[in-house]
């Protein structure tokens, strides 16, 4: 690291801390606006105090606000989208509206895919987590499933909120691979946890290769052995 | 059959292991990214509580940790889309956010006039661990880099990181001279880099 850059990097750590104040922590958030290596530096202090001092935060203190904290937020958004939906509607979100019409079959689900850094794993404390992982959402945004795809070929699945299916209607779990047709890897539990098998085909893709799907089956999951109802999911398994 | 509406919370669900909590948050975020309020709601619901203790703890006033809340969170909905997965864990993300508000709103609002809130009486007790005078049973997590440091040295990042103190702030509370202070902020931050890495 060159002498200018060390300070520089200084002035970042400074600069998170918050001791970095008035007229130069101005200058410096004028320079970071246009500068991604500065940025980069910013970010990298974030991660090392966020999880060195941050850690020093006292479980006890952790209170939810007062309601109308939300209340003010809701009014202050207003109608106001986000940048990315002004600018039209990206894939995830047409793929949103197109869902909605599942909702009077009782469930709607999106898939949100996941790059989940290596960062989380380096704190203290935490083991390592699982190679790949895919989040079902339902259209409220509400996680069902978290699918994580561990070695010896083992997906867990834990659900996060019951999909509320009733007695004669199941959630299956596919895999897809190119144009072959989906290889069935069981069914969802309404609750809990639960480990599914990877297909043992031949046929078969690495998780890195297949994408999933979730369909709705009756009780018992699809006569078939294809998917017969909605597809209410289908994602990729992104690297943790 | 319709969905059962779920009661918010603010704690993982049980059985959610640190990781898939990590995950369920970064996919609210994407979906704030793509302007769905009901996983801005959720994102809320699921982060709220531990960011308000990181603006209370700042700003040792629930009324401007409150304010600081909401621009807060206005700040994460609109800028969504530029949280970046790869550089950031998302809740190091959003705590960001909140501590460069508690920042500005603490140039503006002086400690003084925030001291003169009523309110503050109490939380100053319940808060702050900055003179071992918390609980006694409450021993705060120290990572191993932290621990490579002189107590004074932590103290100095405590007191910056967590009440927003400038450095002439820092040289007061501890009552040694702003160039000491500077030197051992410096050299904190020298250590920890080489550290973390």
């Amino acid at each position: 690291m060159k002498l200018d850059d060390s300070l520089r990097d200084l002035l970042a750590g400074e600069y998170v801390l918050g001791t970095l104040r008035g007229a130069a922590r101005r200058r410096f958030e004028r320079v970071l606006q246009h500068d991604p290596h500065l940025r980069e530096a910013v970010a990298a202090w974030e991660r090392r105090l966020g999880a060195v001092v941050g850690l020093e935060i006292e479980p006890g203190s952790e209170a939810d606000p007062p309601p109308a904290v939300w209340g003010a937020i809701e009014r202050r958004i207003g109608g106001a989208a986000p940048a990315r939906e002004r600018r039209g509607q990206t894939g995830f979100a047409a793929l949103w509206e197109n869902l909605a019409f599942w909702r009077g079959l009782g469930l709607a689900a999106a898939a949100l895919l996941l790059l989940v850094s290596g960062l989380f794993f380096t704190l203290p404390g935490e083991v390592a987590g699982p190679e790949r992982v895919a989040v079902v959402l339902d259209q409220s945004a509400r996680p069902l499933w978290v699918i994580s795809a561990k070695a010896q070929g083992l997906l867990e699945v834990t659900t996060i909120n019951s999909p509320g299916m009733g007695p004669d209607r199941v959630c299956e779990l596919w895999v897809i691979a190119g144009d072959a047709p989906p290889l069935s890897v069981g069914i969802l539990p309404e609750g809990g946890r639960a480990v599914l098998r990877w297909p043992a085909a031949n046929s078969t893709p690495a998780p890195a290769e297949a994408r999933l799907a979730v369909s709705i089956e009756p009780a018992g999951g699809s006569p078939a052995g294809r998917p017969t109802g909605p597809v209410i999911f289908e994602g990729d398994l992104l690297p943790l | 059959m319709v969905f059962h509406a779920a009661p918010a919370s603010a704690v993982p669900a049980s059985g959610v292991s640190p990781s898939e909590h990590t995950a369920i948050i970064r996919a609210c975020l994407a979906a704030c990214a793509d302007g769905e309020r009901e996983a801005f709601e959720r994102l809320y619901r699921l982060t709220s509580a531990r960011l308000y203790a990181v603006a209370r703890r700042m700003l040792r006033s629930e009324a401007l940790a409150q304010e600081c809340l909401q621009d807060a969170y206005i700040s994460i909905w609109r800028n969504a889309g530029r949280y970046r997965s790869d550089r950031s864990a998302p809740l190091t993300w959003m705590t960001s956010i909140v501590r460069n508000r508690a920042l500005d709103i603490l140039r503006v609002a002086t400690r003084e006039v925030a001291m003169d809130d009523p309110k503050i009486a109490g939380l100053l007790d319940a808060a702050a661990p900055l003179d071992g005078t918390q609980g006694p049973d409450y021993v705060p997590e120290l990572h191993p880099c932290l621990e490579q440091l002189r107590e004074e040295q932590r103290e100095c990042l405590r007191l910056a990181y967590f009440d927003g103190l400038s450095h002439a702030q820092v040289a007061e509370r501890m009552t040694v001279p702003i160039g000491t202070v500077k030197s051992w902020v410096r050299r904190a931050l020298l250590q920890l880099r080489d550290c973390l890495g």
